[in-house]
């Protein structure tokens, strides 16, 4: 009776773990199809992924792999410019948005003024409006200021962030009042008490709210459709759209190259810090 | 408004006389709270004040002498309800979308979490691998599954799906155009959806689970309760916050849905099967132009993003009020 029921736990637990490689595998399929294709050279690549197991001989595939894909978007002029355009787009956001909003937040969580408790009120309502609602007055916003075709246009509207000002506010206040009074007692200003007592010990606010804004900013996309038109400030995003429909059939390994290149910064980021980002999603959860 | 304060923070220290000192406070409240209040008042609060007066007037992007920006009431909301041959059938394509995207994600994600919950091996390293596709662009995703969405039709090879399919029927079956034929772009698109998204569910049900209390389960086994019996009576209504949240965010993102739809549905000339209300607004604001009527959609988006929320709070807050 008894070895009969370890039996079927040993069945149960082989059959769970073959389920979850089974999905492992339809998760990971996408990314790793992206990722070998970028190697690959020469045409057919959407027929590759059932024909080449039995039909090319080990000689001829191995003569087919190589960085050429790579090599041919990173002499595209417009690629390094997209990047770049990227990098400081998401790295300006993420390092002004966490300043700007932190600092909200303290003031919030920390010191009292005339309305804070109101400002504090309209800021966990105004978590709920979603971007798309208001692009609109957004895009003639940002007409008047002239900010069409520009870097600022991708990165000033998404600095203070109702959310995350939210965030650090429900971090803040859990921050025991002693470590600040005894600094203000020793003569620390509000801006010092902030810098040296309150960020120290903030770290995983920090990390969450840098990992959500940096995927936000990477992965733009409808707002910069909306207001770039000049290649010269091109996020990869609008890129990668162009390609998409462009290379599928001209340069489809160049394509993957270039995807896996967009990428690459996102997943290699995740790869090392995997338990953060899930955390930082659950921490943006929190505001029910 | 001043910002002096920055600039002789030695004020502070220096005089001692506590109205000054007030007076010193209230110059760093200021500093402090500033820059981020002036940027949301401009970026959130402004746009949306002006979203619900926008959409009263035929507001274009640039008003020439030619169409001269006027209040015309309620007509944009008028029109887009009566008049607009191209809003229901939207309407209907995001609701469809949303039914089927929102039930398959919350239930998949919930299994995923059960999964990895468990004592195996390897577990969270099989979390990682469900939740990368959530944290990658969705364009360059979606630009990805294009290529296994491939058909012959355009003159191109098969791709994935097609190759797959007529293997396994021995070419009984397909291929199909998936991204093209009127009928399969939605369902082609909602399936990438899911697979793209289901990550987020999993790690809400995940954190969820984690904070069940094990007495829980060990009470219920002594009860004579089996491991069906357990998720059913003890996992499932324990994970109900989890599951409203996830359901919520599942949906407003649904509703918004919009990267996928451009860089999938960009092929043939179908791809007005899969116009959903965001793709509608853009349209209507970036390529017409007509940001007066599109921010009556706007608006009408927001409207609905409001109820579900109010929705949320209250069916959490009777929840907790059940708890006390």
């Amino acid at each position: 009776m008894r070895s009969a029921s370890a039996l079927g736990r040993t069945i149960l637990a082989a059959a769970r773990q073959a389920v979850l490689i089974a999905l492992a595998g339809a998760f990971v399929f996408p990314l790793a199809f992206m990722l070998e294709n970028s190697f690959k050279l020469g045409s057919g690549l959407t027929q590759s992924a059932l024909e080449n197991d039995n039909a090319v001989s080990g000689e001829t595939a191995l003569s087919q792999w190589g960085l050429r894909n790579y090599e041919v978007v990173l002499r595209t002029p417009q690629f390094l410019r997209y990047f770049g355009n990227t990098l400081l787009i998401a790295a300006t956001t993420v390092a002004v948005g966490l300043l700007v909003n932190s600092l909200l937040a303290y003031s919030l969580a920390r010191r009292r003024w005339k309305g804070s408790r109101l400002a504090l009120a309209l800021i966990t309502t105004l978590m709920i409006v979603p971007f798309n609602a208001i692009s609109m007055p957004l895009l003639l916003i940002v007409n008047w200021f002239g900010w069409l075709d520009t870097y600022q246009v991708q990165i000033v509207p998404f600095l203070a962030t109702p959310l995350y000002v939210f965030l650090f506010h429900q971090f803040f206040i859990g921050i025991p009042r002693d470590y600040s009074d005894q600094a203000a007692l020793d003569g620390a200003n509000p801006l010092q008490i902030y810098w040296h007592v309150i960020l120290p010990l903030s770290g995983p606010v920090i990390a969450s709210v840098a990992v959500l804004n940096f995927l936000q900013a990477w992965g733009a996309y409808l707002w910069p459709l909306i207001t770039v038109r000049s290649p010269d400030y091109y996020p990869l995003m609008l890129g990668a759209s162009y390609l998409s429909q462009v290379g599928r059939e001209s340069a489809p390994g160049a394509a993957m190259a270039f995807f896996a290149l967009t990428s690459l910064p996102v997943l290699g980021l995740f790869l090392v810090f995997q338990k953060r980002f899930m955390q930082s999603v659950v921490d943006s959860s929190a505001k029910g | 408004m001043s910002l002096s304060g920055l600039a002789r923070p030695e004020t502070l220290a220096t005089t001692g006389r506590a109205t000054s000192w007030q007076r010193g406070e209230q110059k760093w409240d200021l500093l402090l709270a500033a820059p981020g209040l002036v940027l949301m008042l401009v970026f959130v609060l402004l746009p949306l004040a002006m979203a619900f007066g926008m959409s009263l007037t035929n507001q274009r992007l640039v008003s020439g002498p030619k169409v001269p920006t006027r209040f015309i009431g309620p007509e944009n909301y008028v029109r887009l309800l009566t008049d607009d041959p191209a809003f229901w059938p939207a309407l209907n394509h995001t609701l469809v979308f949303a039914a089927v995207v929102v039930p398959a994600e919350t239930v998949l994600g919930l299994c995923l979490a059960v999964l990895i919950n468990s004592k195996t091996r390897w577990a969270s390293l099989f979390g990682a691998f469900y939740f990368a596709p959530f944290v990658l662009p969705v364009v360059v995703v979606a630009a990805v599954w294009t290529f296994f969405y491939a058909s012959s039709a355009g003159g191109g090879p098969q791709g994935l799906f097609n190759t797959l399919i007529l293997n396994i029927s021995g070419g009984r079956l397909g291929p199909y155009d998936w991204l093209t034929d009127p009928r399969l772009v939605l369902p082609s698109i909602s399936l990438f959806t899911i697979w793209q998204g289901v990550g987020f569910p999993m790690v809400i049900y995940l954190a969820g689970l984690q904070d069940i209390p094990a007495h829980l389960y060990e009470a219920s086994a002594l009860d004579g309760a089996d491991g069906w019996q357990q998720l059913r009576f003890v996992t499932i209504p324990l994970l109900r916050n989890a599951t409203l949240f996830v359901v919520v965010v599942t949906t407003m993102n649904a509703f918004g849905v919009f990267d996928q739809i451009s860089i999938m549905a960009h092929g043939g000339g179908t791809f007005q099967s899969a116009t959903t209300v965001i793709y509608l607004l853009v349209e209507y604001g970036f390529q017409q132009l007509q940001l007066g009527y599109a921010s009556a959609l706007g608006v009408l988006f927001l409207l609905f993003m409001l109820c579900l929320s109010v929705v949320e709070r209250r069916v959490v807050r009777e929840e907790s009020a059940l708890y006390e």
